[in-house]
C-alpha cells in the first residue's frame, strides 16, 4: 500500500511524520522531495540516481530502524532526475516491500502530484495555524483530483487545544492531533522513531492512530 | 467513424491533422496510426505527450455524436493518406484513471531550471559547488560527488557518450570560447541551446592555451574530444596515484578527488575508459588512413565549375 504524506505548506512536519509513520507501519519511507530532500542519506544510490536511470529503486532502499529510500541533495541531481519515473519507482518499492510512505515536498507541482497519483491513500499534514489549513485544503483538493483517498489529517505540533472540529469540517476527514514533543522533532536526527523511543507518549500514540487509520484503509 | 485528414509539408516536416467524427449514439474507441516514414512527434504539455499518444500514434475515445481533432508532426516526406484509422468498437469501460503522466501534464515538471545548476569545477571537491550538505556530516552519493570524476555514463539520460554529446558546432564553440572557470559564460552564448547533460557534468577544464593532447603534443584537438581526454586523463591520474600508494599518498589523492565516494566507482570507470579509448583509437586510425588516401581534385573541379 502506498501512502502519500502531503501538506502544501513547508515546515509543517511532513518529513518527521512520514519517518515516524514509516516506523509504525514498518514501511519504506521514500523521500520524494527531489529538490530539497530532508531525510538522511549516505553512501550509495539515492532517488536522484533512480530517476536518472542509474540505479534500481529497490536496491536504493536503505535498511535501518526505518527503511528509507533517500533522495540526493544536489541541484544537478534534481535537474537530472526525471519525475516521470517516480511513479514506477514507488510502485517497484511497494511491490518488493509492501507498504510505502511517500514524503511529498511542499507545493503543488508534479513531485507532489505523481506520488498522489500512484498512492492508494493520502495523509494531509497541517499545522494548527490558519494559513497552514488553507494549504492543507489545496492539497486535499489535489489529492481528490488525483484519486488519492484522504485517510486522515494530522494536525501536527499542537501546543494548545486545536480547533479539531473546524478542521474536520473544512477538510472532511478525521483529524488526528499530534502534540508537540521534542522527541518527535529529534527522531530523524537521532534515528529513534518516537513509537520506539517513547511508546507511551502522546505523540507516539497519535502516530500509532494514524498508522491504524492507514491499516484500516488497507482492509477495505 | 468519419475521418477527415490533411497533411502539409513545412521545412521537411509533415504536419498532419485528423478530424474524427463519431456519428453513432455510443462512445467509440479509435486508433489512429501514423503511416509516414518517421517518428510521431505528438502534442505535449510540460514535456509529456498528451494522453493517448505514443510512438505509433493515438488511441482514444470519441464520445457519441462528437468530434475529436488531432494533430501531430512527423519528420518525413508527405504521403497520402498519412494515417490509418481503426474503429475499435464501443467503449464499455471508460478508463478515466489518473496517471503519473497526467499529474505531470497538469502540474508541471518540478526540476530546477538548467541555469540554476552550478557547473562543477575540477579540483574543488565537488561539494561546495552545490548546496545542502547533510548537517549530520553524512556523505551522500550525489551527482556532484561523481562529477568530480566524470564518468562516461554519468549523464544518466543515456545521451552522454564518452565523447560528450553530439558536438553541435554552435554549442561546442560557444561553450568553449569563454573562460573555463566562469560558470556563467561557459553556457551557450545564444541562450537557446540548453547545455546537454554531458556538458553539465563534464567539468570545464583549464587548458593552457588551445586544446592540446594530454601527453603534451602540440596537435590541436576538437574541443569535445580534448575535454573528454582531459577528464579521462584526470581519472587515470587518480588511478595511478592510488595504485600501490602509501597511506599518505592515497590520502592526498582521496582529498583532491573529493573523498572515498568519488573513487569507489573508479576501477570500473577506468576499465570503461580504457575500452572507449581503444575503440576510439581503432576508429580514429581507420578514419585517418581513409582521410589520407583521399585526393580531391580541387583544381579540376574549379575548371569545371
Amino acid at each position: 500500500m502506498i501512502v502519500a504524506v502531503a501538506g502544501g505548506k513547508g515546515g509543517v512536519g511532513k518529513t518527521t511524520l512520514s519517518y515516524n509513520l514509516g516506523a509504525a507501519l514498518a514501511a519504506v519511507v521514500v523521500d520524494a522531495d527531489l529538490g530539497m530532500a530532508d531525510l538522511p542519506t549516505g553512501p550509495g544510490p539515492d532517488l536522484h540516481d533512480v530517476l536518472a536511470g542509474r540505479a534500481d529503486p529497490v536496491e536504493a532502499v536503505r535498511e535501518g530502524r526505518v527503511r528509507l529510500l533517500p533522495c540526493g541533495r544536489s541541484l544537478s541531481g534534481a535537474r537530472a532526475a526525471d519525475v516521470r519515473g517516480l511513479g514506477d519507482a514507488i510502485r517497484a518499492v511497494a511491490d518488493e516491500y509492501g507498504d510505502v510512505v511517500v514524503d511529498c515536498p511542499a507545493g503543488l507541482r508534479a513531485d507532489v502530484g505523481v506520488p498522489l497519483a500512484v498512492a492508494d491513500a493520502c495523509l494531509v499534514v497541517a499545522s494548527p495555524r490558519r494559513f497552514a489549513l488553507a494549504d492543507a485544503m489545496r492539497t486535499r483538493e489535489l489529492a481528490r483530483e488525483l484519486d488519492a483517498g484522504l485517510v486522515g489529517v494530522a494536525v501536527n505540533r499542537v501546543v494548545e487545544s486545536p480547533p479539531t472540529e473546524a478542521v474536520e469540517r473544512a477538510l472532511g476527514a478525521p483529524v488526528t492531533v499530534v502534540p508537540a514533543d521534542p522527541r518527535v522533532g529529534k527522531s530523524i536526527a537521532e534515528n529513534r522513531p518516537v513509537v520506539r523511543a517513547a511508546p507511551e507518549s502522546e505523540a507516539a500514540r497519535s502516530v500509532e492512530n494514524l498508522a491504524a487509520a492507514v491499516q484500516s484503509c488497507k482492509a477495505v | 467513424m468519419n475521418v477527415d485528414w490533411s497533411v502539409d509539408a513545412v521545412d521537411g516536416m509533415a504536419l498532419v491533422t485528423v478530424e474524427l467524427h463519431n456519428p453513432t449514439p455510443v462512445d467509440r474507441r479509435v486508433r489512429v496510426e501514423n503511416e509516414l516514414a518517421g517518428d510521431v512527434l505528438p502534442p505535449r504539455r510540460q514535456g509529456v505527450p498528451e494522453r493517448g499518444w505514443d510512438d505509433e500514434g493515438f488511441v482514444g475515445v470519441v464520445a457519441a455524436d462528437d468530434r475529436v481533432s488531432l494533430g501531430y508532426a512527423c519528420p518525413a516526406s508527405v504521403e497520402r493518406p498519412p494515417v490509418s484509422v481503426t474503429d475499435e468498437g464501443r467503449v464499455d469501460d471508460p478508463d478515466d484513471g489518473t496517471t503519473a503522466e497526467s499529474a505531470i501534464r497538469e502540474l508541471g515538471d518540478p526540476s530546477p531550471p538548467a541555469d540554476a545548476v552550478p557547473l562543477p569545477t575540477v579540483g574543488d571537491g565537488g561539494d561546495d559547488a552545490d548546496e545542502g550538505r547533510d548537517d549530520a556530516g553524512e556523505t551522500s552519493c550525489d551527482v556532484d560527488d561523481e562529477s568530480t570524476l566524470p564518468t562516461p555514463d554519468s549523464g544518466g539520460a543515456g545521451d552522454a557518450e564518452p565523447t560528450g554529446a553530439e558536438p553541435s558546432p554552435s554549442s561546442a564553440t560557444a561553450s568553449r570560447s569563454a573562460a573555463p572557470d566562469d560558470a556563467e559564460t561557459t553556457r551557450p552564448a545564444d541562450g537557446t541551446a540548453e547545455p546537454t547533460v554531458a556538458e553539465r557534468v563534464t567539468p570545464p577544464v583549464d587548458f593552457p592555451s588551445a586544446n592540446r593532447l594530454p601527453d603534451g603534443t602540440d596537435e590541436e584537438l576538437p574541443e569535445s574530444v580534448a575535454t573528454w581526454l582531459e577528464a579521462v586523463e584526470r581519472r587515470v591520474e587518480y588511478g595511478e596515484g592510488l595504485t600501490d600508494a602509501s597511506v599518505v599518498e592515497a590520502a592526498d589523492v582521496l582529498e583532491s578527488a573529493g573523498g572515498l565516494d568519488a573513487v569507489t566507482s573508479l576501477p570500473e570507470t577506468l576499465t570503461a575508459d580504457a575500452d572507449a579509448l581503444r575503440a576510439v583509437a581503432t576508429a580514429a586510425e581507420r578514419l585517418a588512413d581513409r582521410a589520407e588516401e583521399t585526393d580531391v581534385p580541387v583544381d579540376a573541379l574549379r575548371r569545371l565549375a
